[in-house]
């Protein structure tokens, strides 16, 4: 008897221990540097509401322990050389230190002894970030596609959930992509994304109400491609794009895409109609998006003339790639008439050997931040896309500090207050691209960008899909996959173009063909 | 009948059976048969589960050895929690998540196939207890493991395309969950049934998908053994099964995003299919598995009932067991991919990996037959590492078949080979696409891994390489593999001096274009290599070889004499001096009088390949039959290669 109670109280004793935090050695060798650490969280300015920002030590040891200081009180955590703090712990601390800084100190277990790294900062700004992202999912494909989905992630926590996976409706044969999910003014009361292929439309939500719709028309060059919601009115203004995809032999870029025509166009959802905005012969319009007073329409345009009668503009594309440079245009609408005035130049960026895209505004309208690369449209895969900011009282631009890298940074997006950014960047390992958090402060400089915070701080070392088109949400979206599944199989409504009923040409001849 | 047999008949509808009792039952119907033959009887169950064992370990560790061997190659199992979560992401998850951890050790195709015939002996056993065969009808138990083992063995080139993670092991995990839980089934009233079937469809849908459905299924039907019961708990287990097997698939489907609702009732059904075509052959071994289960739950009641009141014929079970076991054996052998191409294709695969070149070459010289494209390949890689495809590379068949298949499935080199031909051939981002598409279509492997790995080492980009290494890590068997190649992330210089990069660098040296192969890796191969110029030594040999198969003669003296001007010193390669002479012949334009052509290998036995031609021209001998005629004498030339090596259809 007396045996099992040594055995009992051993055993609740071990589990105690396993359950206590780990205690931050007395002694210890003091290292002259800053533990390096995956992802990187030192010395950086997080929200008020993020979720921990877990981590893992990279330096060499068997074990690691942090020391989290801040304003009334202090922490230790560390498991093997992750750092994984609870969530309530974590929210407790934060509280705590809105406006201030939480000091991390990182002990390292080597051999019989500890070492101590010099402490770093994490720096917990006032305002919050919305509670709510979305992105797709996708792996960095070339071509083929599969498993495609649109997440939506709760950035207070780590709970993340589809909003649609084209698992749901694609078979083998009949495969379905979806991409471009965009929301009205941060709400999901209205949103929309485009499925593609199998099941193809573009849907719409109104509230309760789920819409899949047919832009296309014979006198446009495709269904909508790259949306922006009008910030009050329920107008999408869309790109309309022929859009062709290449490989590099031997560049880190990897995948070139190219639109060879692209114009924009705008859909009135309530009246189901879709308009011209722009469509000039020698230009490729794209990239449309709204100044949060919506009465101004921002967009991207590369001037390009094809010269080869002989060849495809596909083929005279691909030989002639660097030359598509975007400068970055608007266009004053008036919210009454749906009237859109003459184009007017905002930034020249093939002036400067550029070329400029996805233009985004700030919420209180006085920023301008795109992304630059050399040449082309899509810089998610150029390594050398750079955040850009232009100031728009003062019209002076410059590279965005302290969020770029040596790899590409794009699909940007502002938080609904304006002080935070998030963007893709491929900056961990060049092919994946994961999502990077930057403050913004008053002053208009921005802060070093952290990655999006995972539970486990090795996932983005294992995991193999890249992150796309983050976009803020002050709610989570509430129609559910099988909800979109179900609207998804019935058949799309043909959108209106320019007030008549569309005959798609295309379709009829095929219908009689067949 | 006697008192003793009749009060054991009354109580064996509700006392445990197993086989021993059943073993005991059959002695004593059958006490007027001589005592060793009951004896034989009663080690039937034991005999036939032997000869099982030892058959289909035969069957799959050395008949199936390469292909099981690919098979984990072109599989993945990670030990993370994420790799689980997106396992269970769909309906029958759990034994995804098994089999793929299961699928890694066939790594050693001897201790995995013995794993998975240990797996299927418990299916055996339980097929025996759940549906309570007497040992002499306990063959019938063997068919289930051997319609598993005929899906493991049937789908040949499936094996690039299937959608299925741990596939191999899955099924079989599957069957093992079900059986148990009907043999669970069988030791509960009609209530605690009832509830054990709602629990099994609803709980086991996610563990073991459709699996669970026919489990309910089967449990109802053993569930209407107690013959005249009218009572309505009688049924409870009837309307439990049928309301499970509707419910479950809806009621899951809410928690589900990843699949149709069409789907739903065969969610993790083992289905073969492409964008064109959906084969029904190598999901036949499943659908006979569960009509043949549900038959054996209804023929158990039969049984019971006949076997009350008449003593049977003892001819009928020796004849009934005959007809099992030829059937059985039947269904292996016709199901059984057994390809010599398809398993060579693989043997060479795995010499390439593992640097072999001469077993790579071995393998090309021994086949029986005309070779596959992916051979031919395989072949002239081994041989570029050699330096020796000027030398030798028409000494093997270089025609070229298509991949043998049972139905209309597209096998695309592009799924099976690209990854790992594009790297040897130094195009290692045409190596990184294919191995990303073919992980976005069909699940990354530890083979394409491995491909990215030493791409992205080779190309500097050493922050994907970690990834990668990292995901190897997680496996079981290759972690030894991610550690050794992390060594050149740590140490750069080290790359250097690895004999396999360092032969593949030279080939790199081309400059950036935007271009594509349209999904025909081979082609894209010989036409860039023909069509490229490159003072490189190396890289001038790999040109001039594939100008050659190119059969190009603008194209070839070019190259011919860039070779020449690099190799200065060296003797031409006999195949090259082969197409030298043969096309100095054929267009005058270029004077070959003064080359110095090998008297005996070229010029004289050209002379008699000529003879030889015209003397089969004047019979009216076809290209074919001269083809065929010719082979043995000339076909280690490129004239053999150049006149009648034709229409070879790369795929």
């Amino acid at each position: 008897m007396k045996r099992l109670i040594i055995y009992t109280l051993s055993i609740a004793a071990l589990a105690l221990m396993g359950c206590s935090s780990p205690k931050a050695p007395k002694d210890y060798a003091k290292q002259n540097t800053q533990p390096k650490i995956y992802p990187d969280y030192t010395e950086i300015t997080v929200p008020s509401n993020i979720a921990p920002t877990n981590f893992m030590v990279l330096e060499n040891g068997t074990e690691a322990v942090a020391k989290f200081t801040y304003p009334g009180g202090e922490e230790t955590f560390g498991k093997g050389m992750k750092i994984q703090v609870p969530e309530k712990t974590w929210h407790k601390m934060l509280e705590a230190s809105k406006g201030k800084d939480i000091k991390v100190e990182v002990f390292v277990k080597e051999g019989s002894g500890w070492k101590g790294y010099q402490a770093f900062n994490i720096s917990v700004a006032e305002e919050e970030i919305d509670p709510y992202i979305s992105y797709r999912l996708i792996y960095p494909s070339y071509i083929a596609y599969e498993e495609l989905s649109i997440n939506q992630r709760n950035l207070t926590n780590f709970e993340e959930k589809d909003i649609y996976n084209n698992m749901i409706i694609s078979s083998e044969d009949n495969g379905q992509c979806i991409n471009c999910h965009s929301y009205q003014n941060y709400h999901t009361e209205n949103m929309q994304f485009h499925m593609r292929q199998g099941h193809g439309g573009t849907m719409i939500v109104e509230g309760n109400k789920l819409t899949k719709v047919d832009l296309k028309s014979d006198s446009t060059i495709s269904s909508g491609v790259y949306p922006s919601w009008h910030p009050t009115q329920k107008l999408i203004a869309y790109s309309t794009n022929s859009t062709g995809q290449s490989f590099h032999t031997m560049s880190k870029a990897k995948i070139e895409v190219q639109d060879s025509r692209s114009d924009l166009i705008l859909y009135d959802v309530e009246k189901n109609e879709v308009t011209n905005i722009s469509n000039l012969p020698d230009e490729f319009e794209v990239f449309p998006w709204w100044a949060p007073s919506g009465d101004m329409l921002y967009f991207c345009s590369a001037h390009f003339i094809f010269s080869d009668t002989t060849g495809t503009k596909d083929a005279e594309l691909i030989r002639r790639y660097k030359e598509v440079k975007y400068n970055i245009y608007r266009k004053p609408f008036d919210q009454k008439s749906h009237q859109f005035g003459p184009t007017e130049l905002v930034y020249r960026a093939d002036s400067l050997g550029g070329s400029a895209t996805l233009p985004r505004i700030s919420p209180d309208g006085r920023y301008l931040l795109f992304a630059q690369g050399e040449f082309g449209c899509f810089h998610v895969w150029h390594p050398d896309a750079d955040l850009y900011i232009q100031d728009l009282q003062t019209g002076e631009s410059r590279k965005l500090e302290n969020v770029n890298s040596n790899q590409s940074e794009s699909y940007h997006s502002w938080s609904s207050n304006g002080r935070w950014i998030i963007f893709c960047s491929r900056r961990d390992d060049g092919n994946y691209t994961r999502l990077y958090i930057a403050y913004f402060d008053k002053q208009g400089k921005a802060h070093k960008a952290f990655a999006l915070p995972q539970e486990d701080p090795g996932f983005y070392t294992y995991f193999m899909k890249s992150y796309n088109i983050p976009e803020f949400m002050v709610e989570p979206v509430k129609h559910t996959p099988q909800e979109f599944a179900s609207a998804a199989k019935k058949d799309a409504i043909r959108a209106k173009f320019n007030g008549k009923e569309v005959t798609n040409l295309t379709d009829t001849v095929k219908h009689l063909v067949n | 009948m006697s008192k003793k047999q009749k009060n054991y008949n009354k109580s064996s509808a509700t006392l445990v059976a197993t086989s021993t009792i059943d073993a005991r039952q059959t002695q004593r119907n059958e006490n007027q048969a001589p005592r060793d033959f009951s004896k034989f009887t009663r080690a039937l169950p034991y005999l036939y589960g032997a000869v099982f064992a030892i058959a289909a370990w035969l069957i799959l560790a050395i008949g199936n050895k390469d292909y099981l061997f690919g098979v984990q190659n072109r599989s993945l199992w990670s030990d993370t929690s994420h790799f689980f979560d997106e396992m269970m992401a769909l309906p029958g998850g759990f034994v995804h998540w098994l089999g793929c951890y299961l699928t890694q050790y066939f790594y050693y195709p001897a201790l995995g196939s013995a794993m998975l015939v240990a797996l299927w002996l418990i299916i055996y056993v339980e097929g025996i207890l759940a549906f309570r065969l007497k040992p002499r009808w306990s063959v019938a138990a063997l068919v289930a493991p051997v319609l598993l083992l005929c899906s493991v063995i049937c789908i040949g080139y499936w094996m690039y395309y299937i959608k299925n993670p741990g596939y191999w092991f899955k099924e079989t995990l599957g069957v093992l969950i079900m059986m148990s839980g009907v043999l669970a089934a069988r030791y509960m009233g009609n209530i605690c049934r009832s509830i054990w079937i709602i629990a099994f469809g609803l709980l086991g849908y996610p563990i073991i998908g459709w699996y669970a459905l026919l489990g309910a299924l089967l449990m109802a039907i053993i569930s209407l053994q107690k013959k005249g019961d009218q009572r309505i708990g009688a049924w409870a287990p009837v309307a439990a099964s049928l309301l499970t097997i509707i419910a479950s698939p809806i009621l899951w489907y809410q928690h589900y995003s990843r699949i149709r609702i069409e789907d739903a009732w065969l969610a993790s059904f083992p289905k073969f299919e492409s964008d064109t075509l959906t084969s029904i052959r190598p999901s036949v071994p499943f659908i006979m598995l569960a009509i043949y289960l549900v038959a054996l739950a209804c023929l158990s009641l039969l049984s019971k009932a006949s076997d009350e009141g008449k003593a049977q014929k003892r001819w009928i079970p020796i004849a009934t067991n005959a007809l099992f076991l030829i059937a059985m054996a039947g269904c292996v052998k016709y199901f059984w991919y057994d390809n010599y191409n398809f398993k060579a294709e693989l043997r060479m695969a795995k010499a390439i990996d593992e640097q072999r070149w001469d077993d790579v070459l071995y393998e090309s010289s021994i086949a029986p037959g005309p070779p596959t494209r992916q051979m031919v390949i395989s072949k002239n890689i081994a041989l570029m590492r050699q330096k020796k495809m000027g030398e030798a590379m028409f000494h093997y068949d270089n025609r070229g078949e298509p991949p043998y298949v049972f139905d209309s499935l597209k096998v695309h080199l592009v799924q099976t080979f690209a990854t790992n031909m594009y790297y040897h051939h130094g195009k290692t981002y045409f190596a990184t696409r294919w191995c990303i598409e073919n992980g976005v279509e069909f699940g990354f492997n530890v083979n394409d891994l491995k491909v990215l790995t030493k791409c992205s080492i080779i190309e500097g980009e050493f922050d994907a390489a970690k990834k990668y290494i990292e995901k190897l890590k997680q496996t079981t068997f290759y972690k030894g593999w991610a550690e050794e190649y992390e060594r050149y992330i740590n140490n750069h210089d080290l790359i250097a001096k690895n004999e396999e990069f360092s032969s593949i660098k030279p080939l790199m040296g081309f400059e950036d274009l935007l271009d594509s192969d349209g999904g025909l890796c081979e082609m894209y191969i010989i036409n860039y290599f023909a069509n490229s110029t490159n003072k490189d030594p190396e890289f001038s040999d790999v040109i001039l070889a594939y100008t050659l198969v190119d059969k190009n003669i603008q194209l070839f003296w070019p190259r011919f004499f860039n070779y020449a001007m690099l190799h200065k010193g060296t003797p031409m390669p006999i195949h090259y001096q082969e197409a030298a002479y043969l096309y100095g012949h054929l267009e005058h334009e270029v004077d070959i009088s003064g080359m110095p052509f090998d008297q005996e290998k070229v010029v004289q036995r050209f002379g008699a390949f000529q003879q030889m031609t015209n003397q089969l021209v004047a019979q009216k001998y076809t290209e074919a039959q001269m083809a065929e005629a010719m082979r043995a004498q000339y076909g280690d030339t490129f004239w053999y290669f150049y006149f009648l090596v034709r229409d070879v259809k790369s795929y």
